[in-house]
C-alpha cells in the first residue's frame, strides 16, 4: 500500500495538482481575510458610538400599543430611579385616529411650549399633530376610545421623538379613556444593572434597548459572512471538479502501474484506497498552501495598496475559518475523486 | 473541421467541460454579485436620467449626511427631501426612508401590492417594500417597532401597505419625513438629501444654491459626519446627478466597475490551473489517438488547430452552462436571504461583457494549455 502510495505521489503531475487545489483554496481564504478585516473595522466604528441608556420593558414580540406589562414597580425601582410606566392607546379625535400616551410622571416630558399636563382633564399635544389638526394651546379637544373624554391642551411638545405626533396625558387619563388600568410599557433611563432587570422579568416580558447600533453592526457583518459562505459553494464545487480531473489524470497516467498492481494481486479496494489517499494528500497539502497563499496574497495586495494610495487594510484569517476551509476542501476533494476511483483500472472515461 | 477524424471522445471531454463550467460558474457568481452590488448602489437614488441630488459633501456615505430641508424650495421644480436612516426591525437591520409622500411620488413610481399608499396626513404609518415584507413576514395592518441605530429613539408604525418598485427601495420602509428625522436624531429642518427632477440642470441648481462647482471638495475617510457641524455652509453642499453621486461614493473606496471586474477575473485566473490540469488530462487520455494522427502525417500545428476547433463549441457551452448555474445559484442564495449588502438585495442581471470576458479567458487558457501539452 505504502509503496503504491509513494509511487503515485512521485508522478509528474502531482505538483501541478497541488497548485491547482491551492489556487482554488486561496480564493475563499483571501476573500474571508479581507471580509474579516472590513467587519472588524465596522465593529470598531460601531463601538465608537456609545448608545444612550434608554430601555423599554414590554411584552415579548410585541409593539408598545399591543404590549401589556405586569410587573412590580418596586422591584424595578431598586435598579433604577428613572422608571416611567406608560399606557398607549389609539383614540379618535374629530374623525382622525391619534395615538394617546399616558405617562405616570409628566416630568418626563421635555421641550414643552406651555406646561406639562397635571390633571386628568389636561393634555399636551405633539408639534406635528398640532400642525396637522390645527390645534392650539388652551383649546378643548374630545378624545374617544372606549370612553370619551374632553381635555384641555396646556402645552405643545417638541421633543424630536414620536411624542411630537401624539397626545400625552397623565396615566390616569389614559386609563379612563381605555377603560382598563393596564400598563403598555415601562421606560427606564440609565439603569444601574441591565442584567439584574432581565433577571427579574417574567418570561412574557423583554427588555429592549432603544438604540441598537451594536445589533446593526452585527447584522451587517453577518450579511457579508452569510454571502461569503453561500458563495463558497461555487468554490468547493470547482474544487470537487478539479479533484475529479486530478484523479482521472492520475488513473490515466498511472494505468501501467495500476495494471501491474492488479496483476500482482492487488484488490480493487486497495486501488480505490490508493487513489483516495492520493487525492486527500493533494487536497491537504493544497489547502494548507492555499490558505497561506490566500492570506499572504491579500496582505501583499494590501501592502501595495498602502504604498500606492496610502490607505491599506490588514487582512486576517481566524483559525476556525482556516480549519473550516481545510475541512470543506478535503470533503469536496474526496467527493470529487470517488467516481473515477471506483471505476477499475481507470476505465471511467 | 481541419482533420476529418472523430478522435476526441465525448466522455473524456466531459471532465474538461465540467471543470470549465464550474470555473465559469465561480467567475460568474463573483462577477454577477459584485456587479449587482455596484448597479444596485449606483442606482440607489433612481435609475432615471435627470434626477439631481442635493447632498452633504462632507458625508462619507449617502446615509450619513445632513442638508437643510428647504434647499431649492424657491426653484419651481419637483423636489423630494428625504432622510435615509439605518434601524432595527424584528431583530434585522433595515433602512427606513423618511419622505414627504406627495413629493416623493412625483419622482419615484411605486406599485402598491396591497394596502394603501402613504398620505401626507399619515403621521405614524409606513409602507414596506415587497422584499422586506416577504423576508420579515410583514402584512398590511401590522404594527412595527422600529429601533434607532444613530439615535436613542424607538418608533411604533402601522403598516399601511406593501409596495414594489423594482429598485433597492423594495428592501426598505417608507415612512413620513419626521419619522426618519426622529430616528436620525436630526432637527426637523434637516434631511439626508434632496432629490430634484425637472427641466433644470446641475449647474443652475448649484447657482441657485450659491455654490460654485469648483467649491465641491469631498473628504475621504470612514467616520460618518455628525450633526455638530451644522448649520452647513454653501461650500459643504453639492448637487449631482443621482447616478454620478452614488458612483462618486463608490469611487471614494476604490470601487469602480472596472476594479470589480478585475477582482472577478482574479477568481478565474486562480482557477486557471484547474482548467489546465483538466486540459492536460484530456490530452493524456487521447495520447494514443494523437500519436496515430501524428504518425499518418498531421503536423503539430494542424493537430493543435483541429483540437482547438473541436473544443471551441464545448468551451462556449461550458461558459454558458457556468452562467446559467451562477444565475441559478445566485437566485437561490437571494431567495434564502443570504445575498444582502447593507440590508439590500443587489439586482442580478447578466452583462454580455462579463460573458465575453469569461469566454475569451477560457479560449486563451485553452490555447496556452494546448501549446504546452501537444508539444
Amino acid at each position: 500500500m505504502s509503496l503504491g502510495y509513494k509511487m503515485l505521489l512521485r508522478k509528474r503531475g502531482t505538483g501541478l495538482s497541488i497548485l491547482a487545489i491551492s489556487l482554488l483554496v486561496a480564493i475563499p481564504a483571501s476573500m474571508s481575510s479581507v471580509v474579516n478585516y472590513i467587519n472588524s473595522q465596522v465593529e470598531i466604528l460601531g463601538g465608537l458610538v456609545i448608545p444612550s441608556k434608554t430601555y423599554i420593558i414590554m411584552s415579548k414580540n410585541s409593539t408598545p400599543s399591543e404590549s401589556r406589562v405586569n410587573i412590580s414597580l418596586e422591584k424595578l425601582r431598586a435598579v433604577s430611579n428613572k422608571i416611567f410606566p406608560q399606557k398607549i392607546i389609539q383614540a379618535n379625535l374629530t374623525g382622525f385616529k391619534v395615538r394617546v400616551r399616558g405617562i405616570s410622571n409628566m416630568s418626563f416630558l421635555t421641550g414643552i411650549k406651555g406646561r406639562a399636563a397635571e390633571n386628568v382633564d389636561e393634555a399636551d399635544v405633539g408639534k406635528i399633530l398640532v400642525k396637522t389638526l390645527n390645534i392650539s394651546t388652551g383649546e378643548n379637544i374630545t378624545l374617544s376610545a372606549k370612553k370619551a373624554l374632553t381635555v384641555r391642551v396646556v402645552g405643545i411638545i417638541e421633543s424630536k421623538t414620536q411624542l411630537d405626533a401624539e397626545i400625552v396625558v397623565p396615566l390616569e387619563t389614559a386609563w379612563e379613556l381605555s377603560g382598563d388600568r393596564s400598563i403598555s410599557l415601562i421606560l427606564i433611563e440609565d439603569p444601574k444593572d441591565v442584567n439584574k432587570i432581565r433577571s427579574i422579568l417574567p418570561d412574557n416580558l423583554e427588555l429592549v434597548q432603544a438604540q441598537c447600533i451594536r445589533e446593526f453592526v452585527q447584522q451587517t457583518n453577518l450579511q457579508t459572512l452569510s454571502f461569503l459562505n453561500a458563495w463558497s459553494i461555487a468554490v468547493y464545487a470547482a474544487v470537487s471538479a478539479a479533484s475529479y480531473t486530478i484523479a482521472t489524470r492520475l488513473i490515466t497516467e498511472s494505468s501501467y502501474e495500476l495494471t501491474m498492481l492488479s496483476a500482482l494481486g492487488a484488490k480493487k479496494r486497495l486501488i480505490f484506497a490508493l487513489i483516495l489517499c492520493y487525492t486527500t494528500t493533494v487536497a491537504l497539502i493544497g489547502s494548507i498552501l492555499g490558505i497561506s497563499l490566500g492570506v499572504a496574497g491579500a496582505q501583499i495586495a494590501s501592502t501595495l495598496l498602502r504604498w500606492i494610495k496610502n490607505t491599506g487594510i490588514s487582512p486576517f484569517l481566524d483559525p476556525l475559518q482556516a480549519f473550516q476551509i481545510l475541512l470543506l476542501t478535503l470533503i469536496s476533494s474526496v467527493l470529487g475523486c470517488i467516481y473515477p476511483a471506483l471505476k477499475p483500472g481507470g476505465r471511467c472515461l | 473541421m481541419i482533420l476529418g477524424f472523430r478522435y476526441l471522445r465525448f466522455k473524456r471531454i466531459l471532465a474538461l467541460f465540467i471543470v470549465l463550467s464550474l470555473s465559469s460558474m465561480l467567475f460568474f457568481t463573483t462577477a454577477l454579485s459584485l456587479m449587482g452590488f455596484y448597479r444596485g448602489f449606483t442606482y440607489y437614488l433612481g435609475e432615471e436620467k435627470g434626477v439631481i441630488v442635493i447632498y452633504d459633501i462632507k458625508s462619507r456615505t449617502p446615509f450619513t449626511g445632513l442638508v437643510p430641508a428647504n434647499l431649492g424650495d424657491n426653484l419651481n421644480i419637483t423636489r423630494s427631501p428625504e432622510i435615509i436612516v439605518p434601524c432595527i426591525l424584528r431583530n434585522e437591520s433595515v433602512f427606513l426612508r423618511g419622505v414627504i409622500p406627495q413629493n416623493f411620488l412625483r419622482i419615484d413610481r411605486i406599485k402598491m401590492e396591497e394596502g394603501e399608499i402613504l398620505g401626507n396626513d399619515d403621521l405614524n404609518s409606513a409602507i414596506v417594500g415587497k422584499n422586506l415584507a416577504e423576508r420579515l413576514h410583514i402584512r398590511t395592518g401590522d404594527k412595527l417597532l422600529v429601533l434607532g441605530v444613530l439615535a436613542d429613539r424607538y418608533v411604533e408604525l402601522d403598516v399601511k401597505g406593501i409596495f414594489s418598485s423594482s429598485s433597492p427601495m423594495d428592501d426598505e420602509i417608507i415612512a413620513p419625513l419626521h419619522v426618519g428625522q426622529w430616528l436620525r436624531g436630526a432637527d426637523y429642518s434637516y434631511v439626508t438629501l434632496i432629490r430634484i427632477k425637472g427641466e433644470v440642470n446641475q449647474s443652475k441648481i448649484l447657482e441657485e444654491l450659491g455654490i460654485k462647482p469648483s467649491e465641491e471638495k469631498e473628504e475621504k475617510g470612514l467616520s460618518p459626519s455628525v450633526p455638530s457641524s451644522l448649520p452647513l455652509k454653501a461650500g459643504e453642499i453639492g448637487a449631482k446627478e443621482a447616478y454620478d453621486l452614488m458612483r462618486s461614493y463608490m469611487e471614494r473606496y476604490g470601487l469602480t466597475r472596472e476594479s470589480l471586474l478585475v477582482l472577478s477575473s482574479t477568481v478565474l485566473l486562480l482557477s486557471s490551473i484547474s482548467i489546465a490540469v483538466a486540459f492536460r488530462t484530456v490530452v493524456a487520455q487521447h495520447r494514443d489517438e494523437i500519436e496515430v494522427i501524428r504518425s499518418v502525417g498531421a503536423s503539430k500545428r494542424i493537430l493543435k488547430a483541429d483540437i482547438l476547433v473541436k473544443l471551441l463549441p464545448w468551451a462556449a457551452a461550458a461558459s454558458l452552462t457556468g452562467l446559467l448555474l451562477a444565475v441559478l445559484t445566485l437566485n437561490l442564495i437571494q431567495r434564502a436571504g443570504f445575498l444582502q449588502v447593507l440590508s439590500h438585495s443587489p439586482p442580478i442581471s447578466v452583462d454580455p461583457l462579463i460573458f465575453l470576458l469569461n469566454f475569451l479567458f477560457v479560449l486563451l487558457l485553452m490555447l496556452v494549455s494546448l501549446r504546452g501539452d501537444i508539444n
